[in-house]
């Protein structure tokens, strides 16, 4: 089985990753303004999302490690279809939105979005067990929960202020590091 | 990319594409859906595996394909099939142009 699919996906994420670097360093050094760079940030996050919902399909796991294949592979593509649908969305909110409505209808949108995705997943691919972190899948696993928080943490920003969405960053430290050990044990536990 | 169109390109290998969409299968399962030689069945498999559109996995004795498409690929198999190209299994044929 060829790994080329992996290492673009790994690569061109690296690239998106480095890109909203980017955009954050040129904010702090006030190269852009704010609202230029919150709408770039958020196409940014929204083509990560396409380039996980594409792939997701692709990066289902092998038969042995599938309880009941056709479910699960059913739900790998669901997911990934949904996925690249919000990520297309979001980038249209994020260039065509009115800058004070902006960050509430896109975190409204995405955590709405992203909770039935997990729901949807839950669902269809029930009795499965969580992909190992080595795999490509547990990989995009971690980064549609993290999408999610960022999008929970827009929301918070927008209601209740800044000063209450640095805490929540603190509740996305301790759940994904959680999730990184559960998903570690598994990969552990593979070997 | 161009393997993936490659591998579109034809008919009996969306018509694989298509069955595999609905559950993994055994080489010998997916032979039987077709009217076409061993060898010839054979060399379709690898140009989808070349593609990265399938993926093998030996189980006993038999080898079991299991669909690898991204939902670009996927889009791309719906195309394929939307612009009139008959996705049924195509007549035997022995000069079959794996091309």
């Amino acid at each position: 089985m060829t790994r080329s699919a992996e290492r673009t996906t790994a690569a061109l994420m690296l690239l998106l990753v480095g890109a909203v670097l980017a955009v954050a360093g040129g904010r702090a050094l006030e190269l852009l303004d704010p609202g230029t760079a919150k709408r770039v940030v958020g196409v940014l996050f929204s083509v990560m999302l396409v380039v996980a919902g594409n792939m997701l399909p692709k990066f289902s796991r092998p038969l042995s490690a599938l309880r009941a294949p056709d479910a699960s592979m059913a739900a790998d593509r669901a997911v990934g279809v949904v996925l690249v649908l919000l990520g297309v969305s979001l980038s249209a909110v994020f260039v065509f939105v009115p800058m004070p409505q902006l960050m509430l209808v896109a975190s409204v949108i995405g955590i709405s979005a992203l909770v039935s995705v997990a729901g949807m997943w839950g669902l269809l691919s029930r009795g499965e067990r969580l992909p190992a972190l080595d795999t490509a899948q547990g990989l995009l696993l971690l980064l549609v929960h993290t999408l999610l928080w960022v999008f929970v943490m827009f929301f918070v920003d927008q209601l209740w202020g800044d000063q209450a969405a640095q805490w929540l960053s603190i509740g996305f430290v301790v759940v994904q590091s959680v999730a990184v050990s559960v998903l570690l044990r598994r990969a552990m536990r593979a070997e | 990319m161009s393997t993936v169109f490659k591998a579109l390109s034809h008919p009996t290998r969306r018509r694989i594409l298509q069955l595999l969409r609905e559950r993994p299968m055994s080489a010998g399962e997916l032979a039987d859906a077709f009217d076409v030689s061993k060898p010839t069945m054979s060399s379709h498999f690898s140009v989808l595996r070349e593609a990265d559109l399938i993926a093998a996995h030996r189980d006993g004795k038999s080898i079991v394909y299991q669909l690898r498409m991204s939902v670009l690929e996927d889009a791309l198999l719906h195309f394929a099939q939307s612009i009139g190209l008959d996705l049924r299994a195509p007549a035997p044929d022995t000069t079959e142009s794996l091309s």
